[in-house]
């Protein structure tokens, strides 16, 4: 009976102690937290998010950290799924207490996480989520560092309709959010550039799209935009070449993958898509982090790996301007962003939505060299 | 014009690919009275096997396609021999369970060794085309209708020629008459699974090419070929070839007149009125409903 007690209030003692200690813990270190997919279907993307913003905590620690103090970086799994990322959100904010949040990646995650801000009032920049959804839901604690769909299917109507003279743009898109919301962009970019959209869909596992194709021909269109991920993307580009259809072709940053030159057989070279982070792009800042990046984890470097890092500089830079780590301080400073020079050029943050305001890249698909190839940056 | 024909070709090549499926499916339920979930499995690994073998070991096609073929036969043998031959005499609902657990297995540990990641295999028979109404359409369409028709004209002088083929047909038929004749049933058993094995192989190698070869591959026209079998009457080798050129051109049509969007609404609810009209299908007489 003695021992027991002995041992109870040993044990009480450890935990207080140890509670004491993490609540000391707070005050020589700023807590970022970070939720990415690290396991599950979206794994891939989850590492190179996670890879990049422990590159960013960590340079920034080597010069001396933000205020003074170091930055921990919390990382925590949201296994691509909506309701894990909004657990994952409230322990690093209830137990944690961390001034910031980088993620999630997923937009269905990102949308969970958003209830949970709203909460507790925790400032999050999402690094990944590009649904229009996001800023459009009037949470005050969000911010985004990826251009969203709408504005990247804008540019991509405005490009066709103003420097190649399309007059009737055939989109096909995917039966799901992400196809839908593209689709709607072109439309009403559509009705301010002058362009007749005609749209055709399919399921997001069809592989057979020689109908569609022939009905967007048939109904004389003279340049075609694909709204989907890169596998039925480059399908229909092969489709459209066995059907002896030459036209000019746009499509989603969804094609962006090296695996869309050996799915089409090299036909998507010349496709123009739009993308935030060009792996070429000229600028030296760019070419110096991917030497670093690739050095560091011996990887290519991605878009999800250039965002990742971008998102922890936003939030450390606003937490320094803000001179304190006070939520509502640091929360109007991230959305006071402004020309922050960031892997995908000068961003700034919309005060009043915080939406991604920044020029818009495009590249040309090349399937000699298996690359992106940048042409120019576009604003709407 | 031109799109008419044009979607009138399309439909009739993919369904002639859900027919040769449809045809393995139909065979075992003939041979079995069983549902055999597992046969769209055959679609994607004979459609993986031709991709291997061309890129991996740079074999010319046609080598490629009979060694993938003699390949996939063998492990439609095997799944026959180590598996469903301890499941003959059990209830179909626990024979479909087995071969959804197999199936599921079978996908899974190739999704591991093949990856999870699409692949393209490019490869045209031929290059040439003729034009109808401003609309090309490919010669190519044509070699796949041709190869299909004539591996089913081989399986029809095998069934109708050879003693082995005839006697597969009477084990189908009645299998204790048959084995009372001294038809050995066991081993029409493994060729029925062997032989359905390979047709499930050759939609799948006509197909990868046209798509794109990945683990999803069998799933994706697994439905559509069951519906075919279905429709054409569960049991009728000739139904089932009908039910899936059906299919393939209903499929074809919707989209372009009615909605792409709702090509696969349109399949599955002119499955249900067609079942509704023919209970046992459009080409079955006999008077057994599924």
């Amino acid at each position: 009976m003695k021992k027991t007690r002995i041992l109870a209030s040993v044990l009480a003692l450890a935990m207080a102690s140890s509670m004491l200690f993490t609540s000391c813990g707070g005050s020589d270190v700023i807590k970022i937290g970070a939720i990415d997919p690290l396991t599950g279907a979206q794994a891939v993307f989850g590492q190179d998010s996670i890879n990049g913003k422990k590159m960013a905590v960590e340079e920034i620690n080597a010069k001396g950290g933000v205020l003074g103090k170091k930055i921990e970086l919390i990382s925590e799994d949201d296994g691509a799924q909506a309701a894990q990322a909004a657990t994952v959100a409230t322990k690093l904010i209830t137990q944690d207490k961390v001034v910031a949040i980088a993620g999630a990646h997923g937009s269905s995650s990102t949308l969970a996480v958003m209830e949970v801000l709203n909460k507790y009032g925790v400032p999050c920049v999402t690094p990944g989520s590009s649904s229009p959804k996001i800023t459009s839901s009037g949470c005050e604690w969000i911010s985004r560092g990826i251009p969203d769909d709408r504005l990247q299917s804008k540019i991509l109507v405005k490009y066709a309709g103003e420097t190649d003279g399309v007059k009737k743009l055939g989109v096909l898109y995917s039966n799901d959010d992400y196809g839908k919301g593209g689709y709607d962009a072109a439309v009403l970019a559509g009705e301010e550039y002058g362009v007749e959209i005609v749209g055709e869909t399919f399921m997001s596992d069809d592989q057979n799209f020689t109908t569609q194709i022939s009905k967007l021909k048939d109904a004389g269109c003279d340049g075609v935009m694909f709204w989907c991920v890169y596998s039925p993307a480059s399908l229909i580009a092969k489709q459209m070449r066995d059907m002896g259809w030459d036209v000019k072709r746009y499509a989603s940053p969804g094609i962006n993958n090296p695996q869309a030159f050996e799915l089409s057989d090299g036909a998507i070279d010349g496709i123009i898509n739009t993308t935030g982070f060009v792996a070429a792009d000229p600028d030296e800042y760019v070419q110096d982090w991917i030497k670093r990046y690739e050095e560091k984890y011996g990887i290519e470097a991605s878009q999800t790996a250039a965002v990742g890092y971008d998102s922890i500089y936003l939030i450390a830079q606003a937490i320094e301007r803000a001179g304190s780590t006070d939520a509502k301080k640091v929360q109007q400073e991230i959305r006071s962003t402004k020309d922050f020079k960031s892997l995908k050029g000068m961003l700034t943050i919309n005060s009043e939505t915080g939406e991604y305001e920044c020029e818009v890249r495009l590249t040309k698909a090349n399937s000699a060299t298996k690359t992106f190839d940048y042409i120019a940056s576009y604003t709407a | 014009m031109g799109l008419f024909i044009l979607q009138i070709v399309n439909g009739l090549v993919i369904g002639m690919l859900y027919g040769l499926a449809a045809l393995g499916f139909s065979m075992i339920f003939k041979a079995l009275g069983y549902m055999n979930f597992a046969h769209a499995d055959t679609i994607m690994i004979g459609a993986i096997v031709y991709y291997l073998l061309i890129t991996a070991l740079n074999m010319p096609f046609y080598l490629a396609f009979f060694l993938a073929l003699i390949l996939t036969m063998g492990y439609g043998v095997f799944t026959e021999k180590i598996l469903f031959v301890r499941f003959r005499r059990t209830s179909p609902i626990t024979f479909m369970l087995v071969a959804m657990s197999l199936s599921t297995v079978v996908k899974n540990v190739t999704l591991l060794l093949f990856g999870p990641l699409p692949h393209g295999l490019s490869m045209n028979y031929t290059d040439a085309y003729f034009m109808v109404g401003g609309m090309k359409i490919s010669l190519n369409n044509f070699v796949i209708l041709g190869i299909a028709l004539l591996i089913l004209l081989i399986l029809q002088l095998f069934f109708t020629k050879t003693k082995f083929g005839l006697s597969i047909r009477m084990a189908q038929d009645d299998p204790d008459t048959a084995s009372v004749m001294g038809v050995n049933v066991l081993s029409t058993r493994a060729a029925t699974f062997g032989i359905s094995a390979g047709l499930g192989c050759v939609a799948g190698m006509l197909m990868g090419p046209m798509f794109s070869i990945s683990t999803e591959l069998g799933t994706q026209i697994s439905l559509k070929s069951f519906i075919s079998a279905v429709i054409g009457g569960l049991g009728n080798f000739v139904g089932s070839v009908c039910g899936g050129l059906i299919v393939g051109v209903v499929e074809s049509l919707g989209a372009t007149y009615v909605s792409s969007g709702y090509k696969d609404v349109i399949v599955y609810i002119a499955g249900i009125i067609v079942l509704g009209f023919f209970p046992y299908g459009i080409f079955r007489r006999v008077a057994t409903k599924h």
